[in-house]
Parts: structure tokens; C-alpha cells; sequence
């Protein structure tokens, strides 16, 4: 469609308008001095704990896994859903394992792009994320691999990401370099850092207004790096699951059935 | 005293500052409100700031930022509308208010829709966009709670980031109760409990409407991206679901390059909300085929954001990001409330913001009052992320009042016939001693040693404040008198020792 109005006139006239203005001040690129820190100074090990610590201050669930018991700790994440969305790209034989333990998959994509009232019927969406970052408990999304369409990962209410451990980068500078190496600036792309919440009521924070109410996130090893998770770790990490309790309750009391129930759950609820 | 006669808008409140800041203090309530909301923001700001060991060299990069971009704004505009249209986006080119209305109205009407759902949007409420829909037929839904609040409660808002912040939940409950068409019959006054009887109320409007209007807290030059920065997801239903997008954006909110986000995404939202992060931040480039609207256009906003630029020190205020911090540190803002100031954009920032935009045009403007609602303390300087100076600023505007002003009265006004006085009075030693000497006639008429009321024209300055009396002995005398004993006191020293 054609821009309106006599906008060659109008555009012209504010552009000149501009320039003067501008000109009568200082003109002339300004340098930036870029003294903040780029990148971040813990090991890998470090940075991974951090990100959970973000993750479960915003409410969000974490739990890691091991390659091979990957479909199994995102099956527990799901639970108690049970229908799910998802695009292609997951990790090799998820989807397969989903559909295989009784859930109900649709897969999104070109061929089949659901409509926000179809997935708004469908209680979880899972994906990937182009990568995470621990100072401030951010996941990416960018329409990568596993990842979809931006509507898949906001209508449903729970929204569980599966995350490699080499993606968790520790700041904000080092991620926004690694997606712009990916070419990944125009690509639709959404941060996100825990699960919806509104803080309009006297400033007090309630968790899960519009998109997803629940958000969990998967940490799984890296093929190959299997030393990384230990049996302690994973222990302590279904314990912050106790989070999930909240958000079961509020589910009950509103009557949707879609929040996690505690039985589904490893937390005391 | 004549009243200003230009019309109002939602930037010129109809009332100076003083006169309309004294009905929102009398406001009991609403000072508890406040208090009690900006007490919390402070504190939560504090720790999410100090967590942050490189802050003071991320202000210092904002800062730097915007002024490249004040300096090369018309060349990144034009490199910005470049890059939207090679994605598939049109760019429209709007004045003012009324330019951005008309053409955001006809993108509407070419959908078919007669319903709009709008992301919460500062530049929207600074040109009454729906105010102008609703007088075209169209009626636009807000999505962001406290907005939702606001527009259901026929009311404006009074923060750039929690517009309902002067509401507490007894009063949201009694405005959801009365307004909302299907609010649940048990809904009690409990935040998470409101929260959800709103999202109930949208989900519909997010399936159904087919066209949505949003603002930008970033467009970057280099890529043609936007950003949205939001919490509660309503942004996100917008900037998604819909077939058509239409975005109205500042000229002053470009960035040159997708990597100066780095800097913006961390300062912003420890500024705002005091959070580490907000839960969404959405960037898009023009149209990504299959995915989201179809069809995106950007509205490209002066509405007098040129005669800021025009001034070399007031084009500082274009650097704001509208983080709000400014707002929850004022101790003027955090007496009266946003509603004061007149303007959507109240608060500090609003008072070097607002008479900007609109010009001062004389005595009687309310926008000239602003630069004045401010005790010059300091603060927002102190938290602004992109350190905007905002009491040089005030200073700067101030004296641009006073000079309009006197420009426009022949006869000098009675303050500044005294002003001069007193310069001549203080300027020499002697004639400074005579005056104080001279004043201490004063103590006689005085009770509980203040003056409460002085008679013409000094009646000007007894009106708002009571005058303490002059003492028996001046500061000068005091010491001249402590000087001579030391003086002795010395002496006598020398001969014992």
C-alpha cells in the first residue's frame, strides 16, 4: 500500500525542518566511549548457574538433563498438558517421543501455520532458543531451528524451552555480538526473561498476565560433555520446581485445568 | 491574572503547575498511593543498579549515543526508512499530531476494522490517538493493564510507566466492577486475582481484531528493526497476531546500529522497572513472511520535537528513553502525582520535556510553569540513564521564561524591580551592612518571629509562605563580634604559654 497524504511534500518539508534544527546545535558523528564490560569473567560452569538464578528469581522453572534423558525431562515439563505445539527443528527424536508417551503433537509450519484460535486451544508449546544469556535471565528466540513462529511460543500457556548448556552466554554485549555474527538482526526475535507479568497494581509483581503463565526451561548437556551434569545438580534443580505450586493453584482457581498440577511435578508444591 | 488562551492538548494541561498541583495535594489518597508505589520502584532500582559493576560506563555510552544521534538525525532517518521499506514496511512521514492521527486513521480504515487493540504508547498519548479514533468510529482497546485501568476508568494517566500508579487495587476492582462488561461476579481486590479477570477481558480482542497500533522504545537506523520493550505479553499478542501493525514513533527514538542495543536493553529496564530484565522485549524488521502481520507501517513523529532540537541545551531531553526514574525520585512528583504537570509527560523529565514541545508562550501558558515544579535537588540527574541534566535544564528554561517574559512587559514587574534592589544593595559591603541594620525596624510588626502577612506588593511573597522575622543580630554581626573575642582570647594565650 502507498504511503498517504501528500507525503513527498510532508516528508520533505520535515526532513528540512530537521537538518536545520540539527544544525543548529553540534553536527558531526560523536565518538561513543565503549568502556562497559563485553565480556563476562566466570567459567562455563558459573555462567550456567547464574542463568538459573535469574530464571528462578522471575518464577520460571528450571530443570537440566542429560542428552539421552532429554525427552523424558521435557516430558516431565510438560506435565500435566496434554496437547503440545511444535516447529520442526527440535532436537532429533523429541517430537517422536512426545507423540510416543500419548501427547497430542501438532507440528507448525508452512505447509500447516495454525491460527492464534487453533493454538490457543493447545495447552504447551515446546522449542529451542538461539541462545541464553545468565546476567540478566534472558532466553532469545530469533525463528531459528526448533524455535517457529513467534505465535506458537505466545499463545499457548506453557512454554517450555530447551536450552544446550554452550548457548548460555554470560552478558548482554557477548549475545548481541553472537547474533549479529549469526545474521541474526532482521530475523523476528523475542527476549524473554521469565514467564508474563504485570507489576501495574501498586508495583506489586503478579506472574502470568498475556503470554504464557508458566515458563520452564530445559538445560541440557552438550552431545559429547556428559561430565557436565551430576546427580546433585539435577536434585537441586527439580527442587525450584516448587515454584510451579503457585501457578498450579492460580490455574485451579480460575477453572483453565492448564496449569501444572503438584502430582506431575518432582517439587513439594 | 489573565488564563492561558491556546487550546489544550494532551500535552498543555488547561492549569499552571501551582494551581492544579494544590487540588491533586489535597488528594490524601492519592499521596498514599504514591508514596507507597514510588517507595517501592526506588528500592527495587537501587539493587538492581548497584548489581552492576560497569553502570556508570553504560550511562556514559547512552549518553553518547543519543547525542550521535541528535547529530546525524537526518541522515539515520532517511537510513532507517531505507531499511524498513527494503524489508517490506512503509514509512510515513507525519508533522504533528493531527498529520500522525489522519494518516494511523485511514491504515485503519483500510482494514475494515472499527476496532483497534494498542499497545501502551507514550508518542499515541501524546497525539490523542484515541481520542481521534473514537470521534472517527473506531474504537481503540487498550491492551497494557494499567492503561486498560486508565481508559476504563475515563481517567488520564499520571506515570510514563505505570499510568494507574495513582490507583490502588480497592479503586481498580470498583472501575473493573463498574466497566467491564464481563467481569467475574467473585473478583475481589487482589492483584494477581485483577490481573486475570484482564486477561480474561483481552484474550477475545487478541484473537479477533485484526489491526493493532504500538509506539517504539528503539528503531534501529542500520536494520530498520523496532523494539518494544513490555512485560505482561500484551505487546507481544499485538505485535503478532494482528494482520496489519502500525507503529507511531518519535523521530528522536532511532539508534544507529543494532549493537547499541547492547547498552539500551541494560539500562532501560533495571531504570524502569527495577528489573534485571522485563519479561518480553519484541524486535522486528519490516515484514517476515508467515510469520506475525503482514502488513507493518511506522508512523515517523516531529510534533515539535524539532524545536527542542533546534536548542543546543534543550536537545538534551530528546535523549530520554522514557524509563520513568526521573518520575520515582522527584519528591515534587511524589507530592502531587503526574496528573499536576498536565502533560503525558510529567515529572522531571515532563517539566524539560513538555514546554519544549509545546513552546512557552507567555505567562499564562501552563507549559511555562513546569520548569518550576522542581526544588532543583538533583536526583533524576543522578538516575537518569542517559544522564540528561535535568536541573541545568530546568535552570536554562527558567531563565527562557523570565526573559519571554520581560520581553513581553514594557513596566519591569515588581519581583524584578526588587531583584535589581537587592543586586545593588548586595553588591557592596557597606550599603549591605546599612540594609540588615535597616531591616531589624521589621522586628517589631513581627509575631512568633515571622512576618504572616507583609502589605502590598510584598503581599506577593507572604501570599505562599511565611517570612521569618529579622534577627536582633545578623550572621555579619555575630561573627565580626566572635572574631574580636578570639582575637583577646589569642593575646592572652601568648602570655601564659
Amino acid at each position: 500500500m502507498k504511503p498517504i497524504m501528500d507525503q513527498a511534500r510532508v516528508r520533505a518539508a520535515m526532513l528540512a525542518r530537521i537538518r536545520e534544527a540539527r544544525d543548529q546545535g553540534a553536527a558531526g558523528a560523536v565518538e561513543v566511549p565503549r568502556d562497559y564490560h563485553r565480556t563476562g569473567s566466570l567459567t562455563p560452569a558459573e555462567v550456567v548457574d547464574l542463568l538459573i538464578d535469574r530464571l528462578v528469581d522471575y518464577k520460571a522453572d528450571v530443570l537440566t538433563a542429560q542428552p539421552d534423558s532429554l525427552s523424558a525431562t521435557v516430558l516431565q515439563a510438560l506435565s500435566p498438558s496434554t496437547s503440545v505445539v511444535v516447529a520442526d527443528g527440535l532436537p532429533a527424536g523429541l517430537t517422536e517421543a512426545l507423540a510416543a508417551a500419548g501427547l497430542q503433537v501438532t507440528v507448525d509450519g508452512d505447509e500447516h501455520a495454525l491460527t492464534a484460535v487453533q493454538l490457543d486451544r493447545i495447552d504447551a508449546v515446546v522449542t529451542t532458543a538461539a541462545l541464553a544469556i545468565a546476567d540478566n535471565g534472558v532466553i532469545v528466540l530469533d525463528a531459528g531451528p526448533g524455535q517457529g513462529r513467534r505465535i506458537i511460543s505466545l499463545v499457548p500457556d506453557l512454554h517450555v524451552v530447551v536450552l544446550r548448556r554452550s548457548q548460555v552466554l554470560q552478558t548482554v554485549p557477548e549475545a548481541v555480538a553472537r547474533l549479529v555474527h549469526d545474521g541474526g538482526e532482521t530475523r523476528p526475535t523475542t527476549w524473554i526473561a521469565g514467564p508474563s507479568a504485570t507489576s501495574d497494581i501498586e508495583l506489586n509483581r503478579v506472574e502470568g498476565v498475556h503470554g504464557p503463565r508458566t515458563l520452564r526451561v530445559v538445560i541440557v548437556d552438550d552431545e559429547g560433555d556428559q561430565a557436565q551434569g551430576d546427580q546433585g545438580e539435577q536434585q537441586a534443580d527439580q527442587r525450584q520446581l516448587g515454584h510451579a505450586g503457585d501457578a498450579g493453584d492460580l490455574a485451579a482457581e480460575h477453572g483453565t485445568g492448564r496449569g501444572p498440577g503438584v502430582e506431575g511435578d518432582a517439587g513439594p508444591g | 491574572m489573565s488564563t492561558f488562551l491556546g487550546m489544550p492538548s494532551p500535552l498543555r494541561g488547561e492549569q499552571s503547575f501551582p494551581k492544579a498541583s494544590v487540588k491533586e495535594l489535597a488528594n490524601g489518597q492519592l499521596r498514599r498511593n504514591l508514596q507507597k508505589a514510588t517507595s517501592t520502584i526506588r528500592a527495587k532500582r537501587a539493587a538492581v543498579v548497584a548489581e552492576v559493576p560497569d553502570w556508570e560506563e553504560l550511562r556514559d555510552a547512552g549518553a553518547a549515543i543519543k547525542a550521535d544521534v541528535m547529530a546525524r538525525l537526518p541522515e539515520l532517518l532517511e537510513q532507517f526508512e531505507a531499511a524498513v521499506t527494503a524489508r517490506g514496511g512503509v514509512v510515513h512521514w507525519a508533522s504533528d499530531a493531527a498529520e500522525a492521527n489522519a494518516i494511523v486513521t485511514e491504515l485503519v480504515r483500510a482494514t475494515g476494522s472499527d476496532e483497534v487493540i494498542k499497545v501502551k504508547s507514550m508518542a499515541t498519548q501524546e497525539i490523542g490517538l484515541n481520542e481521534h479514533l473514537e470521534a472517527e468510529g473506531i474504537a481503540p482497546i487498550e491492551t497494557d493493564l494499567a492503561e486498560l485501568i486508565v481508559q476504563l476508568g475515563h481517567d488520564k494517566p499520571s506515570h510514563i510507566l505505570v499510568p494507574a500508579i495513582h490507583r490502588n487495587r480497592t479503586e481498580i476492582l470498583d472501575i473493573f466492577r463498574r466497566e467491564m462488561p464481563d467481569v467475574p461476579a467473585d473478583l475481589t481486590d487482589e492483584p494477581r486475582r485483577l490481573a486475570m479477570a484482564a486477561r480474561a477481558h483481552l484474550r477475545r480482542k487478541f484473537l479477533s481484531v485484526p489491526v493493532a497500533v504500538s509506539g517504539a522504545n528503539f528503531g534501529i537506523a542500520e536494520t530498520g528493526t523496532l523494539t518494544v520493550v513490555e512485560s505482561e505479553g500484551n505487546g507481544r499478542m499485538c505485535l503478532t497476531l494482528p494482520q496489519t501493525l502500525i507503529t507511531v514513533m518519535g523521530i528522536e527514538k532511532l539508534l544507529p546500529s543494532y549493537a547499541d542495543l547492547e547498552v539500551f536493553l541494560q539500562l532501560l529496564p533495571r531504570s524502569s522497572t527495577g528489573e534485571r530484565m522485563n519479561p518480553y522485549t519484541s524486535l522486528w524488521t519490516g515484514v517476515t513472511p508467515g510469520d506475525g502481520p503482514q502488513e507493518f507501517h511506522v508512523v515517523l513523529l516531529d510534533n515539535g520535537r524539532t524545536n527542542a532540537l533546534a536548542d543546543q541545551v534543550g536537545r538534551a531531553a530528546l535523549h530520554c528513553i522514557r524509563c520513568s526514574a526521573c518520575l520515582n525520585v522527584c519528591p515534587v512528583y511524589e507530592r502531587t502525582g503526574g496528573h499536576a504537570y498536565g502533560s503525558v509527560y510529567p515529572g522531571p523529565i515532563g517539566a524539560v520535556l513538555t514546554p519544549q514541545l509545546t513552546g512557552m508562550q507567555g505567562h499564562d501558558d501552563p507549559s511555562a510553569s513546569l520548569p518550576y515544579a522542581s526544588t532543583l535537588c538533583g536526583a533524576c540527574y543522578d538516575v537518569c540513564p542517559v544522564k540528561i541534566d535535568i536541573p541545568a535544564l530546568l535552570v536554562e528554561l527558567r531563565a527562557r521564561a523570565v526573559e519571554t517574559d520581560a520581553a513581553e512587559r514594557r513596566l519591569p514587574t515588581g519581583w524584578a524591580a526588587a531583584m535589581k534592589a537587592a543586586a545593588w544593595v548586595m553588591a557592596n559591603d557597606r550599603r549591605f551592612a546599612v540594609a540588615e541594620k535597616a531591616s531589624r525596624v521589621g522586628r517589631v510588626v513581627a509575631r512568633d518571629g515571622s512576618f504572616h502577612r507583609l502589605p502590598p506588593p510584598l503581599n506577593a511573597w507572604t501570599g505562599s509562605r511565611d517570612l521569618p522575622a529579622p534577627p536582633a543580630q545578623s550572621f555579619r554581626e555575630w561573627w565580626a563580634e566572635r572574631e574580636a573575642g578570639r582575637e583577646g582570647e589569642r593575646e592572652g594565650g601568648g602570655d601564659t604559654g
